[in-house]
């Protein structure tokens, strides 16, 4: 009897690892432990023999399957890892290019004015929107532009026609509709709608009649800043734009205020900025946008005192900042959306 | 506008100030410089006058010639090789002495040096035209005819250099459009005394008619508050002085004759337009300044007929037209060659009126541009007074002693009560008393403490911008200097306010799409109307009243049609995509024309672009589309899976391949997904197939309060999964087969303890063993208890109830 269990194992011991199949195996198992079993065939002798023979038969059958059944275990463990790696297809050349298109990107515009967001969010400003079709109050008188002011000259506007009507967009009975000519009009709706104190940004778009070439474009981005508070100064907008312009252009940036007029602003300043790190354009002075301190009229025009509260404003061309920043020659760039320009950013 | 720094010093002592200096300190005050132009020749030191002794032919050139060349009274004379032939023994040319700095024609400078040329020495450097910055002539030595001293500097010998800044005056400072204003403001930066022309001729103004050629005028409108007129009799037309035509031709102006040219001339000088008449040509003697009837003509004096509206001032004699007020003169009034009267006009005309005249009549002068900016009322006596002075020095004449006025100065001297504390709370910087009074002294205004630190400010009438406190700030800042602004750290008050929720959506759609691998654009607002109106309805309404080309003439209605021509342009670049996506404004208009700016994000998707792959991957189709859709919906705060999409054709779409849920009026968005209509994609040139969406809303929709979510606790026990195949038309949306089954899975549940979980299509089948025109849906439906698992029998009984129902109405397959 054990002679012959002992066979059976170095069989079973032969046989089990060259089964490649779960089916293979349960056959090798089965020819064993199954109904017809070699095994179970001794079992089956037991009745027969000697009755003090019959209980070291059994110990010794059972030490078999006790032996056998980690190895059965074992092989299924083996064969069932086998076929998960099958499921993983042929082994790569890892050196293979990747063949889907690589990763989307984000407009040079869109994070141009992100980052102008974020820097500014450390200075407690957030972000405001409003529409693009504006009314002429909006846009002029309510910034102290009146409709025979010269700057309205300077600002060649889109026009909707006399009847157009807007839904979402009121205007007064004799106002025409227009594209907004800068995002200056934000700061009315934001006052008019959150009064004082206010400190906000509004990036968007702004719309002149202009023809398209390569530093103009028919519409455009800019980025508008306003703080209206109590005791809000000239030294705090400067203070404001040095933080901007040496957070996107370096350390060393710093920045001069030009005077300049804006009839919204009084003061009113262009605003012209110096780096060491603008490569060519290095250590020379770089006109970048506009900025002032908010005229107390634009304050009365939205039901805010000027005795009590003053303010500074600022618009920044994005498209500027971003041919700045990456040395790009053209506006149109922006608006061909060509990949290959795209994917540098 | 151009102005002459030889001119400038006429009024302002700018001895000690470099040009350099000047054009770094109009900028600092407000005055933009656009460029520097020299004209003339330059400051050279070490060029002299010299002359010619002797030529002798070079020992080792044929053109080449040794010279012996005298610079200097008594001094050495030098030897000098030059290449020119065009001159003689005894002839005066200008000579570059060692050291000296000649233009190198580029902006910069060379340093003359004694050297050897071809072995024979030459000390210094006889001079072209072209080498001494004077322009072009390079033929050979510039041969000083006049015969100027030996050893006169070169610039005393060619003196009439001069500077031209071309200066952008921003729209409040009508007052520096002249040399006079540009003057004062440079003394009073530099801290110079303004000197201003001296006044001969003081006629009498009074509006009562006098004997001359001019008996009345009458103000019949409020366009003109104020107007003047001088005449003179027995002037002599012919030309002006040099010195007139010079000025005149430094500043941009092409003189005429000498009674024009004063005018022109005092223009550029005190900013304030005047116009000479024939008096001759005054009918009646008289001057009226009225509106413009309705179509009343007049010919201007460049030959043209304009057309006027009652909207524009016109002066007028006895019987009709002779000048479009402000803007230009009248032919037949004119100042001819034998002219010998003239009536001087200068007045005071509203800015407004004037300039929407001028843009009206596109007719851009130098008058208009002044008046429209607002001129000094007081300028009007005082430039006149001037004009009539300069015109009896250059063209004869006597002056009537009454002169007629008539109206009032619309703006005189104004005083602003101004503090010190007021100055410092708007700059935020310590300033001295003596400091900010004098800034304000320095710029002409009067200064008068009424207290200690207290001032009342006096500005004269010809700063129209200063009329408050915070416009003196703003003259104490440009004239204290901005470069003096202390730097300051930022101080910010915290803010609780929310970024706006559209730029939120924007920021996190982008971020999703192009994590996707699609590309962001940015298209223009603006688009081709024509072009639009073939596949967005109502986009007529979306046309602008005055576009600047036909190609953007029109609001877009979509996102889409950009985002094509992005396909388009870099198929066409051979470039290798996955898709595009833009976020941004779009504008619908309904069937009356009435318009909504919408907020919209779109994308499309380019299933091959035509690149090769050494591996293929499934292909975009719809449901990659809708999927993507969804997941921007879910963005924007809206679970689309239980959306009941409609099939959507026409226009931008194809048809059978797309679907739109929802109005932008009434959910307050709209979706569309779909494949782009074929037709439109070959018009367009595109040969490959596009999948596409766009979400269009209101922009208000992102910032929709969504609802806190509560949360569900999580079952510990297993799902019990009964599958269930229905037989379906082919044609019948599996939508609505998955609402029902849902229904019913719900409905017969209903009272049990535990519930169908999920409800889950997992496979459509057409062909073998289903009827030709039907498919087979399965579902998955799985049922699941919070409190214990579940047994076979009751989830047995739970779906054969579920079949039963479902047999009703579908075949059960199976």
């Amino acid at each position: 009897m054990e002679k012959k269990i002992s066979e059976i194992l170095e069989r079973f011991q032969e046989r089990l690892p060259q089964a490649k199949t779960k089916g293979e195996i349960a056959q090798i198992v089965a020819g064993v432990t199954g109904p017809n079993g070699e095994l179970t065939a001794l079992m089956k002798l037991i009745p027969t023999l000697d009755k003090s023979e019959r209980p070291a038969a059994g110990k010794l059958i059972n030490q078999a399957k006790g032996k056998i059944e980690p190895m059965i275990a074992a092989a299924y463990g083996r064969v069932e890892s086998a076929e998960m790696a099958r499921a993983l297809g042929p082994k790569p050349d890892i050196s293979m290019p990747n063949f889907d298109a690589p990763r989307g990107t984000v407009h040079p515009l869109t994070l141009t004015m992100r980052k102008i967001a974020q820097i500014l969010c450390k200075a407690g400003f957030t972000v405001a929107e409003a529409s693009d079709m504006e009314t002429e109050w909006f846009c002029f008188d309510a910034l102290n532009t009146p409709a025979d002011h010269p700057a309205r000259d300077a600002q060649d506007t889109l026009f909707m026609p006399r009847g157009a009507k807007v839904s979402n967009v009121s205007k007064h009975a004799d106002e025409l509709y227009l594209l907004r000519s800068h995002t200056s009009s934000v700061q009315i709706r934001a006052m008019l709608k959150e009064g004082a104190p206010i400190r906000i940004i509004a990036p968007g778009r702004a719309f002149r009649r202009d023809t398209v070439d390569a530093t103009h474009s028919a519409n455009f981005h800019q980025v508008e800043g306003l703080c209206v508070d109590r005791n809000v100064r000239l030294t705090d907008l400067k203070a404001t734009l040095d933080h901007l312009f040496k957070s996107l252009f370096g350390k060393s940036a710093k920045t001069r205020l030009r005077p300049s007029f804006f009839p919204f602003t009084e003061p009113s300043f262009e605003v012209d900025f110096m780096s060491a790190d603008m490569g060519r354009l290095s250590n020379r002075w770089i006109e970048i946008m506009g900025c002032g301190m908010v005229d107390p009229k634009v304050l009365e025009n939205v039901g805010i005192d000027p005795d009590e509260y003053s303010g500074f404003a600022f618009g920044v061309g994005v498209e500027r900042v971003a041919m700045l920043t990456h040395s790009i020659d053209d506006i149109r760039h922006f608006y061909a959306n060509d990949v290959r320009f795209l994917r540098q950013f | 506008m151009k102005i002459s720094l030889q001119w400038l010093k006429k009024y302002v002592d700018l001895d000690g100030i470099s040009v350099e200096e000047i054009a770094q300190a109009l900028p600092m005050l407000g005055l933009e410089v656009e460029e520097v132009e020299s004209t003339g020749m330059k400051p050279l030191k070490g060029v002299v006058v010299g002359e010619i002794l002797s030529r002798q032919a070079h020992p080792n050139s044929d053109h080449l010639g040794v010279c012996m060349v005298k610079v200097s009274e008594g001094g050495e004379d030098l030897q000098i090789v030059c290449g020119a032939s065009n001159y003689k023994p005894g002839d005066r040319v200008p000579v570059a002495l060692e050291g000296a700095e000649l233009p190198d024609g580029k902006g910069g400078t060379f340093k003359i040096k004694a050297s050897k040329l071809r072995g024979v020495d030459s000390c210094a450097m006889m001079c072209s035209a072209r080498e001494l910055g004077l322009g072009d002539d390079h033929s050979g030595l510039l041969i000083l005819d006049s015969r100027p001293e030996i050893g006169t500097p070169i610039n005393e010998v060619f003196s009439d250099s001069d500077t031209v800044f071309n200066i952008e005056i921003t729209a409040n400072r009508g007052d520096c459009l002249s040399h006079i204003g540009v003057a004062r403001e440079l003394a009073a930066k530099f801290g110079r005394k303004l000197a201003l022309p001296e006044l001969k001729c003081s006629p009498t103004y009074s509006d009562v008619p006098g004997e001359g050629a001019l008996k009345s005028v009458e103000l019949q409108t409020p366009n003109c508050p104020l107007y003047t007129a001088v005449t003179i009799r027995g002037v002599k037309i012919g030309e002006s002085p040099q010195w007139l035509r010079r000025d005149l031709e430094a500043a941009g102006m092409r003189p005429i004759n000498n009674v024009v040219d004063v005018t022109n001339y005092v223009m550029l000088e005190y900013g304030q337009p005047l116009h000479a008449f024939d008096a001759r040509d005054l009918r009646g003697g008289k001057i009226i300044v009225r509106s413009a009837g309705e179509g009343e003509k007049i010919t201007t004096l460049d030959g043209k007929e304009h057309e006027l509206t009652k909207e524009a001032t016109l002066i007028c004699d006895a019987e009709g037209g002779i000048a479009i007020a402000g803007v230009m003169g009248g032919l037949n009034s004119e100042v001819k060659p034998d002219t010998a009267d003239i009536v001087l006009e200068s007045a005071y005309f509203k800015p407004g009126n004037v300039r929407a005249t001028s843009r009206r009549l596109a007719i851009f002068t130098d008058a208009a541009y002044r008046y429209a900016r607002d001129v000094d009322p007081q300028g009007v006596f005082d430039a006149s007074r001037r004009a009539a002075d300069l015109i009896v020095e250059t063209a004869g004449g006597r002056i009537e002693e009454r002169a007629l006025a008539a109206g009032k100065p619309p703006r005189g001297e104004r005083s602003i009560d101004i503090t010190l504390d007021y100055i410092i709370d708007r700059i935020g910087f310590a300033v001295s008393e003596g400091d900010a009074a004098d800034c304000f002294r320095r710029l002409g205004f009067s200064v008068e403490q009424t207290g200690a630190g207290a001032w009342r400010v006096t500005v004269p009438s010809f700063r129209s911008d200063v009329d408050r406190p915070i416009d003196l700030v703003e003259e104490f800042v440009r004239i204290w200097g901005t470069e003096k602004l202390p730097e300051c750290g930022l101080e910010s008050s915290v803010s609780t306010r929310d970024d706006d929720p559209l730029f939120t959506f924007q920021n996190a759609a982008a971020d999703f799409l192009a994590a996707r691998g699609l590309n962001e654009c940015k298209n223009y607002t603006l688009v081709d109307g024509a072009r639009q109106a073939k596949t967005w309805e109502n986009s007529s309404a979306l046309r602008l009243e005055n576009p600047l080309t036909s190609d953007q003439d029109c609001l877009r209605a979509s996102l889409l049609d950009g985002l094509i021509d992005c396909v388009r342009l870099n198929f066409s670049a051979g470039n290798y995509f996955l898709g595009f996506f833009e976020n941004g404004k779009i504008f619908k208009a309904d069937a009356d024309g009435t318009i909504a700016e919408l907020a919209s994000c779109a994308f499309v998707l380019a299933p091959d672009c035509g690149q090769r792959k050494w591996k293929t991957r499934d292909a975009i189709d719809f449901n990659s589309t809708k999927a993507t859709a969804f997941d921007v919906l879910s963005i924007l705060g809206i679970n689309a899976e239980n959306l009941n999409f409609k099939p959507l054709s026409g226009g931008f779409w194809e048809e059978g391949y797309a679907a739109q849920f929802g109005s932008e009026n009434r959910e307050g968005f709209r979706a569309q997904i779909g494949a782009v209509s074929t037709a439109l994609l070959r018009e367009l040139g595109i040969e490959k197939p596009l999948w596409a969406a766009e979400i269009t809303f209101k922009p208000e929709v992102p910032a929709r309060k969504k609802g806190v979510a509560k949360f569900k606790q999580l079952s510990v026990f297993p799902p019990a999964v009964r599958d269930v195949a229905l037989i379906v038309p082919a044609d019948k949306p599996a939508g609505e087969v998955a609402a029902e089954v849902s229904k019913i899975a719900k409905a017969k549940l209903k009272g049990r303890d535990f519930e169908a979980e999920r409800v889950a299509l997992f496979d459509c089948y057409r062909g073998k063993g289903i009827p030709e025109d039907s498919k087979s849906l399965a579902f998955e439906i799985s049922m699941r208890s919070k409190d214990r698992t579940l047994q076979t029998e009751e989830v047995n009984d739970a779906f054969e109830q579920i079949c039963a129902e479902l047999s009703k109405r579908f075949a059960l397959r199976g």
